[in-house]
């Protein structure tokens, strides 16, 4: 256990109080954190296993806050913050391979070979991103669900605990939202962004 | 759109959605009464949910776990370096951490590597230093070695360095992971002397050379980093106080680092070619060149200045345990484990090395730098010499150990008589080379002087060719998605890329005119192939004349002009039944003539390109399908057949030709040895009499050659393609669990097959280096290889029923037959022995007989032979391809041909057919496997873009999909395979895959 933890758990307790540069202070203590726990689940796991990224938040979590102090609803700020630093770190690194090559969608082939013409299945986070940008200006909650959901892997129900609101609204604002999304990123697809 | 109006539709589509379809248009009419705007606004986004399907539903976290724990550093250096932003860390040094970074600003977003130097040195002399240097690195401009490009200090008065991003893979873990053969190794170790050569004629010396700071690019291009940063950070330059092994210790990998530098002498060229040495030795033995106990700074500073060095070919035999880099668990090397990595034999390697390879190892590892070879090149050279199969001068100089030590006491006399003997031997090489010069091997073409990426675009970009004056290069590129190919110009000297043909059709194979104005293409749309010419600098283009579609127009090259202009040579035929043949077309009229009559009954000639002189075209004849040999005949007249003559003759895949300049050599791609290389073969002489032999040089993967007419470049194609063998539990037909990465490695693996008792996997993999059939455990652990042929292309393995034996297709003699060999390895058993193709076997589940495919009687059908051999039944007589007996042995189930869509099965024994799955999509023959209650296949359906897995219920006739694959599938031989107990599923997927242009620079 760290010296760093109480100062973790009160700035928890000074953000959700109001605090903005509680945050700012928050911020790089929990992406650290998320970041060594990531190491650690891809040493420990054999290539190829996905890494359950809501397990990871919670044991940053628990790692770093102490749970004396901190009253059940700081859980759900300290998840709050972890998916926009998750959002950050994804979107940051989408960005940074859309500028070098990509894996391609057809390929070459011998004689003794054929492929079928294969359409890849490929999320642009970019422009994810950048739609996401635009509905917070439309309904921020829904972002936020999105947040949640698509970046960090929380459940309807989590979810719901997070935002304080019923599990029912998550579901029907994360469904439309999702339609939302996919019509924004097929025009800005369409448009050649 | 107002937040408040959102609301409502919100409200409104997200009650649509979970509303019965049913009342869906009532409902619609009433909440949307009287406000058009917003009915189309709900409908859209209803359209688009089902749009969307689940694609949002996987967490975007788990499928990049890797990028937030590569985040690393950025915690402690903080999120920037001057104006560059730290994206994620991708190394960390002696010296310091380096990032992948890109410049704030650049709408490119080039990506740069920044290597912040680690807090304890001094800063400020360090800046002064590198203001003194700065010119010279400018000048430091080499394909080879990663430019230095800004410096700068942190906010937090860290000095950072700014480099060209090189993204790649150490230099001896790439050759471990390819497998690369001590020769393969030499000519990579030979590119890098040449860039250290460069470096040094402009008098900057590396200093800290080691296998960390030589990165091989995926597509095998060797990047030398750090380049001066040696010099600025010079321990003796940079501390104040210093104990220089200490320091030596901090900063350097010691084991590299030469006599002089662990003294703290003079550092010289001389110096670079030591820690070559150091790094050629590690290269061939997998072991370093001291045996030491303790690997205290100390000990291995005295090892370096006093310790003999072990003879390479004696270390190989060591068995060391070290630190493996990547487990950081302990890793036994073993003369096996060695030799494996190099793809020989034990004994192969340790015969290879004795002799001449240990003492250019031991020569450039000089104790005194007047020992070693005077320069890099000079190292590289030798290296040329013993590939080139003559004596290596190190051989000559280097005096035997009792010599050796009589003449310590008289070092002078001894430079003396060494200089003698060198002398003596650049005689006979002199002679020798005459020699060779007189005789017909004349214009052996050398190992390029450095090689570049021309073009680095997203997807395919292939068919290089040459402008006449050599300033340009036309080729295809299929555009950022990878949709439509067209013909793109771009100048040599980079940029200026300009976009020929905007055609919905695919254009092809652009070939440029003598007299520079024009580019002939091939345009290939649904209805017809075509021969097209367009000015160069862009306009209208004209068609001349049709042609019979080859099918294989997108790789290769497939239109050449002669050298007056007057023609083009193309593949045509008249009639369907033809076999192809070489026409020139009358590139003013359109008018044909035929050059080429080949026989009857095989697939025909393709690929011409004209000689230099104009006078004679050289072509490729398929016997069939991947059977091909290179053949010359003359340009002109009717007698071109009558004078075709054969320049190879063994039967393998041959993609594409191009003259050298000189006119004495055909340089082609072909897979004769596994992956698409270039090889050379002598046009004069007898046919067979000089076998080709690979081009210096060039790394695997690449096709499709094309010289400038100066022959100063080489231009090709750079494929590159990993397909790995994924895995899908699966419960109640549907998946359970995410699918996970089964047997993967950075090459071609595919065709899985499950054993019958569920505990290993075979399947094929080019991880030798050649296409062979492996096997694994279930969890794609133990990897062993079980057949040797080393060349031809091998695959289809099928298990027997017992699981002691596999069958599977292999063309060692360039026709493919059945062969089977022991699960354990073993010599390959040859089943079937017809001259046309038998492919594809599986068994019967007696175990008495083998299924295979065979066009034998001209049309694709099932054949059966007895498992212990003996003549073969024809069992289908509609079609038949690809046969698998169902689990309860009652039915017989194929595909009709390579190339027809549909699964049928026959009834055993009485051999009704039915139609199963008239969805499976022709070519997808290798994507279906039959589990006990019914098939499941890989399908695209048009309303979904995905290829999926899907599942048939044959007593309903009703598919369902499984699950949406993540990328496309290889649709090879046997892309999907199913547990014997259902319990879970393999797929083969093209996780990447793109095509860039390459140049090699000649010297003049």
């Amino acid at each position: 256990m760290s010296a760093l933890q109480p100062d973790v758990t009160q700035l928890l307790v000074n953000w959700s109080k109001g605090d903005r540069q509680a945050l700012e202070q928050l911020t790089p203590l929990v992406y650290g954190e998320l970041r060594r726990l990531a190491s650690r689940y891809l040493r420990r796991e054999r290539p190829g296993h996905t890494l359950q990224s809501t397990a990871l938040v919670h044991e940053a979590y628990l790692r770093l806050i102490d749970q004396r102090y901190v009253q059940w609803q700081n859980r759900a700020h300290f998840f709050g913050i972890a998916a926009q630093i998750i959002r950050r770190i994804l979107v940051d690194h989408a960005r940074a391979h859309q500028a070098q090559k990509r894996g391609a969608d057809a390929c070459v082939l011998s004689l003794d070979e054929a492929v079928a013409a294969p359409v890849k299945r490929d999320l642009n986070l970019v422009a994810l991103d950048d739609a996401l940008e635009d509905l917070a200006r439309l309904d921020p909650q829904q972002s936020r669900i999105v947040e949640l959901r698509f970046f960090t892997g929380l459940s309807i129900e989590e979810t719901a605990e997070v935002l304080g609101i019923s599990p029912a609204t998550v579901k029907r604002d994360w469904v439309v939202a999702k339609a939302w999304l996919h019509r924004q990123l097929s025009r800005s697809a369409a448009h050649g962004a | 759109m107002e937040p408040e109006r959102w609301q409502r539709i919100k409200e409104v589509v997200g009650a649509a959605l979970e509303m019965d379809p049913s009342r869906l248009a009532a409902y619609l009419e009433e909440a949307c009464a009287g406000d058009p705007e917003m009915r189309a606004e709900v409908e859209s986004l209803i359209g688009s949910h089902e749009d969307a399907g689940d694609l949002y539903e996987s967490p975007a976290l788990q499928d990049n776990a890797s990028a937030v724990a590569r985040a690393a550093g950025r915690l402690l250096y903080g999120d920037r370096a001057g104006p560059y932003r730290l994206l994620e860390q991708v190394g960390e040094g002696g010296m310091g951490t380096v990032f992948r970074a890109c410049r704030e600003g650049d709408a490119e977003r080039r990506m740069v590597a920044v290597k912040v130097v680690k807090p304890g040195l001094d800063s400020e002399h360090i800046l002064r230093r590198f203001h003194q240097e700065r010119q010279i690195l400018s000048a430091l401009d080499h394909p080879n070695i990663a430019r230095l490009l800004d410096l700068g200090v942190t906010e937090a008065g860290l000095p950072y360095f700014v480099m060209e991003y090189i993204a790649g893979q150490r230099i001896d873990q790439y050759c471990d992971h390819h497998r690369l053969s001590p020769e393969q190794r030499l000519r990579l170790f030979q590119v890098v002397c040449r860039a250290v050569h460069y470096a040094h004629q402009k008098r900057i010396i590396h200093r800290d050379i080691k296998p960390g700071n030589i990165l091989i690019t995926p597509r095998g291009v060797p990047k030398l980093l750090d380049f001066g940063i040696g010099k600025i950070l010079d321990p003796a330059l940079v501390s104040r106080t210093y104990d220089p092994t200490v320091t030596m210790w901090r900063m350097m990998t010691p084991e590299y680092a030469s006599p002089e530098q662990v003294q703290g002498e003079t550092v010289t060229q001389a110096t670079d070619v030591y820690s070559l040495g150091v790094l050629l030795y590690e290269l061939l033995t997998g072991h370093r060149p001291y045996r030491l106990d303790r690997r205290g700074p100390h000990e291995v500073a005295r090892a370096i200045c006093e310790q003999e060095p072990e003879r390479p070919s004696t270390a190989i035999s060591r068995t060391e345990t070290v630190t493996d880099p990547r487990s950081s668990g302990p890793l036994t090397i073993t003369l096996e484990s060695i030799s494996e990595r190099r793809s020989c034999e034990p004994g192969e390697l340790k015969r290879l090395i004795a002799g001449d390879l240990d003492a250019i190892v031991l020569m450039a590892m000089g104790k005194r730098p007047g020992d070693r070879y005077a320069t890099a090149e000079a190292l590289a050279a030798d290296i040329d010499r013993y590939l080139s199969g003559l004596p290596a001068a190190a051989r000559r100089k280097r005096p035997g150990r009792a010599v050796r030590a009589l003449l310590l006491r008289h070092r002078s006399a001894l430079r003396l008589a060494a200089v003698l003997v060198v002398i003596a031997a650049a005689a006979v090489l002199a002679v020798l080379a005459w020699f060779r010069m007189a005789g017909p091997l004349s214009t052996a073409p050398r190992p390029p002087v450095g090689i570049l990426p021309f073009t680095t675009f997203p997807g395919f970009e292939s068919q290089p060719y040459f402008s006449p004056d050599g300033s340009q290069v036309v080729f295809t590129w299929y555009g950022e998605n990878n949709q439509n190919a067209d013909v793109y110009v771009q100048k040599l000297s980079g940029g200026g890329l300009f976009r020929l043909t905007t055609n919905p059709a695919e254009d092809v194979s652009p070939t440029w005119a003598p007299d520079g104005q024009r580019i002939a293409f091939l345009r290939l749309s649904q209805k017809e192939t075509a021969v097209f010419v367009s000015p160069a600098g862009g306009g209208i283009h004209g068609m001349i004349t049709e042609v019979f579609p080859t099918r294989i127009e997108t790789t290769g090259r497939h239109l050449d002009w002669s050298s007056d202009g007057r023609f083009l040579a193309v593949a045509d035929k008249r009639a369907a039944e033809e076999p192809f043949a070489i026409f020139l077309v009358e590139a003013a009229t359109g008018r044909k003539q035929r050059l080429t009559r080949p026989p009857a009954n095989m697939v025909g000639d393709s690929g011409p390109v004209f000689s230099p002189d104009g006078r004679r075209v050289a072509f490729i004849r398929a016997l069939s399908p991947g059977v091909t040999d290179i053949y010359v005949a003359p340009a002109a007249g009717r007698e071109g057949e009558w004078q075709a003559r054969r320049l190879t003759s063994d039967n393998r895949s041959v993609f594409s030709l191009t003259w050298t300049p000189d006119g004495h050599w055909i340089v082609f791609s072909s897979n004769r040895t596994g992956s698409q290389n270039l090889w050379r073969v002598r046009v004069e002489g007898e046919t067979g009499s000089t076998p080709p032999v690979r081009l210096p040089g060039i790394a695997d993967n690449a096709s499709e050659p094309a010289f400038s007419r100066d022959g100063r470049w080489l231009a090709w194609s750079q494929v590159f393609r990993d397909t790995n063998i994924w895995r899908i539990a699966l419960a109640g037909r549907r998946p359970s669990g995410a699918p996970r990465e089964a047997i993967a490695s950075t090459l071609y693996d595919s065709s899985p097959q499950v054993s019958p008792d569920g505990k290993r996997v075979a399947f094929r993999s080019t991880r030798s280096g050649t296409n062979e059939i492996w096997v694994c455990d279930s969890e794609g652990q133990n990897c062993a290889q079980v057949t040797r042929f080393n060349g031809p292309l091998t695959g289809s393995p099928r298990w027997s029923p017992d699981g002691r034996w596999i069958a599977f297709d292999s063309r060692p003699e360039g026709q493919a037959d059945i062969y089977v060999v022991g699960a354990d390895g073993g010599f390959p058993r040859r089943l079937t022995q017809n001259p046309s193709p038998d492919v594809v076997p599986s068994w019967s589940r007696d175990g008495k007989w083998v299924y295979f495919s065979s066009n034998r009687d001209g049309t694709w059908q099932v054949w059966k032979a007895p498992a212990g051999g003996g003549g073969a039944v024809r069992v289908t007589s509609g079609g038949g391809f690809a046969p698998l007996e169902s689990p309860d042995g009652r039915y017989v189930y194929y595909a009709k041909s390579p190339t027809l869509p549909g699964l049928y099965r026959q009834a055993l024994p009485s051999g009704a057919e039915a139609l199963v799955l008239p969805a499976l999509k022709p070519g997808f023959w290798g994507c279906w496997a039959v589990a006990r209650d019914g098939i499941y296949y890989i399908d695209r359906v048009p309303d979904a873009r995905d290829n999926a897995l899907y599942f048939l219920d044959p007593s309903s006739g009703q598919s369902h999909r499984v699950m949406v694959l993540e990328k496309p599938p290889a649709v090879a031989d046997g892309v999907l395979a199913l547990a014997p107990d259902g319990s879970y599923a393999l797929y083969t997927q093209i996780d990447q895959a793109g095509g860039d242009i390459m140049l090699a620079q000649y010297e003049p």
